[in-house]
């Protein structure tokens, strides 16, 4: 299903559950055709930077959007958004925040660190899957996504 | 423990020195006694001796018996006292003049005794009339001894009125003895006095403005200040420990302040720790809930045609309760999070956050379509944030009870008392019993069951911190099914709101 090539959502979600409902919520509004889902965020450098697992991969072929947990094992979401943002070729990459916390640190820093939203993961499920739905048709059908590559 | 020994050698010096004066004044007294009595007796010695003479005179004169008795008569008395005044003590500088006295006295009597004889030798010769001659002999010898007998008188007269001037004399000489001792007395009295008086303010009277001073400046805080006191009595010592006592307040001052740094330091670790149990609460509490919600919508949709009715409630009591449960979460987070937060006053333009907060309310899905009149709103000072937080509370509040009218209707006033601003929001909803009025305002207390409103109960609980924390007071009125109006405070900040 994943098709390295056309991957349009980068999902970095290290809970097994969170990812199941949000596939789910992005297959049920079409949007789960191009996943690709990473669960820490070592993980999520090594295939955005195609290091590790993913050497050999196109740097080039930048996702549409970056859905960043920010609590997670190995590398810190806010530390993978830094080195994304710190680096030529991803730095014009959309990158949501998609957390649980409400903490306004959390808020704060991710913004400083150049994320384009915050969204805070409701608990309810009817609400998740409309927030959900929301980011997937913005972000990839109403929003035009910059050049693949980066300011490179 | 000088001071009270020169206290008590001072009080024995005066004591000595009253007992002095009252001796010496009684001897004197006595003295002075004892010769005005002698005084006395000379005088009448003087009468005596004067009325002797006089007799001496007259019988001389008138040589009549009569006379010669009378004289007889008063040359014993007299001369009994004049023994009489030998005999008692009698002062050795009177002894020679009274003893010629004596003499005199005797020598007079001796005369006196001639004289008789003789007059009586010449009744004899006259009565025997012997010759003119011989009676003339008696008459010269009776010239010859009566003038002996009178310049005897006369002796013993002047040396009488000199004992009387000697006396007299004595008596001035004592009494003005009297009077320089009583003087020296006295100045002595007086510069021992005054003595003591200057010792009592260089000893006692400077030491302690010195030790007023220093407890002053000591009052005033400037606990290291030392008591400069040298003398080495009660009050040095007093001063001594005084300074020692300023001293060990400024330990215990110091020792204060450091456990202050200290606890304030440990409260602050305690602080952090709550902060990041309440991050970890929220974000790892969230994520089993969403699952337990996501999961059983998952299987309602998948599985749904395969159960029953029941089974279906079922599965919608599990979604409502984990929602629930978040709603919790977050409220208890916002009640904690709220103790904590440090508040930024500022003036707030109360009309425009409450058109924000009612416009951002309006926009949740399944909000009623409820009607605001917010009039002119007085600005007032507070922490931004949570006066929206407690807008956000009161209007969802509102919005929510009226959900049953149709035409539900917010009102939200203000108005001034005195010092402080007064702002309601009054909504036509279904209202409350007063009777649980006190109920209100606390956590998860709700007066309406969840069927009928939903609600965690703490939304009015933490209204009332965030006024609490500004200082001003929470209230509401309310009749059943004739709306409810909530009342909050937030004292005026004149410089703030005109400035």
């Amino acid at each position: 299903m994943d098709k390295l090539n056309e991957v349009e959502i980068l999902l970095v979600e290290d809970n097994p559950q969170d990812v199941e409902l949000t596939l789910r919520a992005l297959k049920k509004h079409n949007l789960a055709n191009s996943v690709h889902v990473v669960k820490d965020g070592a993980e999520a450098l090594d295939y955005i930077f195609a290091s590790g697992a993913y050497e050999g991969r196109d740097v080039g072929k930048t996702p549409k959007v970056i859905l960043l947990d920010l609590k997670l094992p190995k590398v810190d979401g806010l530390e993978v958004l830094k080195r994304i943002r710190g680096n030529d070729r991803t730095n014009l990459i959309p990158v949501v925040i998609l957390t649980s916390s409400k903490e306004e640190a959390d808020r704060i820093n991710g913004y400083k660190l150049g994320a384009n939203s915050y969204v805070q993961k409701p608990v309810d499920f009817d609400k998740f899957s409309e927030a959900i739905r929301q980011l997937g048709l913005y972000w990839l059908l109403l929003n035009e996504p910059p050049p693949k590559g980066g300011t490179a | 423990m000088k001071i009270k020994n020169t206290l008590t050698l001072s009080s024995l010096i005066f004591v000595i020195f009253l007992l002095a004066i009252g001796f010496l004044m009684v001897y004197t007294f006595g003295q002075i006694n004892r010769e005005t009595k002698e005084s006395y007796k000379a005088t009448q010695l003087i009468k005596d001796m004067f009325e002797l003479n006089i007799v001496t005179y007259e019988y001389f004169i008138h040589h009549e018996k009569r006379m010669q008795q009378q004289w007889k008569l008063k040359y014993d008395s007299s001369g009994e006292l004049l023994r009489r005044m030998i005999k008692q003590d009698i002062h050795s500088e009177y002894l020679p003049i009274m003893v010629s006295l004596i003499k005199d006295y005797e020598r007079l009597g001796d005369l006196f005794s001639w004289i008789l004889g003789n007059f009586n030798e010449r009744k004899k010769l006259i009565a025997e009339n012997k010759r003119q001659a011989e009676i003339d002999i008696t008459l010269a010898k009776e010239e010859r001894l009566m003038a002996q007998a009178l310049m005897r008188s006369q002796n013993i007269t002047t040396k009488v009125l000199k004992f009387s001037d000697i006396v007299q004399q004595r008596i001035v000489q004592t009494q003005q003895r009297a009077i320089w001792v009583a003087l020296f007395f006295i100045i002595g009295f007086a510069v021992f006095a005054s003595c003591v008086s200057f010792f009592a303010i260089r000893a006692i009277t400077r030491p302690i403005n010195e030790l007023i001073k220093g407890a002053e400046r000591i009052g005033k805080g400037h606990l290291e200040y030392n008591v400069n006191i040298k003398t080495k009595n009660e009050i040095g010592i007093l001063a001594a420990s005084f300074t020692s006592m300023a001293g060990r307040l400024k330990e215990a001052n110091e020792e204060l302040e450091q456990r202050v740094i200290e606890r304030t330091a440990e409260l602050e670790i305690a602080n952090k720790e709550l902060e990041a149990f309440s991050y970890s609460v929220s974000h790892d509490l969230r994520a089993p809930l969403r699952a337990i919600s996501g999961f059983s919508e998952m299987l309602v949709e998948d599985y749904g045609d395969k159960l029953d009715s029941d089974g279906r409630h079922q599965l919608k009591v599990i979604q409502s309760s984990a929602r629930d449960m978040g709603q919790l979460i977050d409220d208890l987070l916002a009640f904690s999070r709220l103790g904590r937060k440090e508040m930024s006053v500022s003036v707030i333009d109360m009309g425009a956050l409450v058109r924000e907060v009612f416009k951002k309310l309006q926009l949740a899905p399944d909000s009623s379509k409820a009607r605001l009149k917010a009039e002119e709103l007085a600005p007032a000072s507070g922490d931004p944030a949570m006066i929206r937080e407690v807008f956000s509370n009161l209007l969802s509040n509102a919005i929510k009870f009226t959900e049953p009218r149709e035409k539900a209707v917010i009102e939200v006033g203000s108005r001034l008392e005195g010092e402080e601003h007064i702002y309601s929001v009054r909504d036509n909803g279904v209202g409350f019993d007063m009777k649980y009025v006190d109920k209100l305002f606390r956590v998860f207390q709700r007066l309406h069951r969840t069927e009928e409103f939903e609600g965690t109960g703490i939304g009015l609980a933490l209204v009332q911190r965030i006024i609490h924390r500004h200082g001003g007071r929470v209230w509401a009125e309310s009749k059943v099914n004739q709306g409810a109006t909530f009342y909050f405070t937030l004292s005026r900040d004149k410089e703030r709101e005109d400035g």
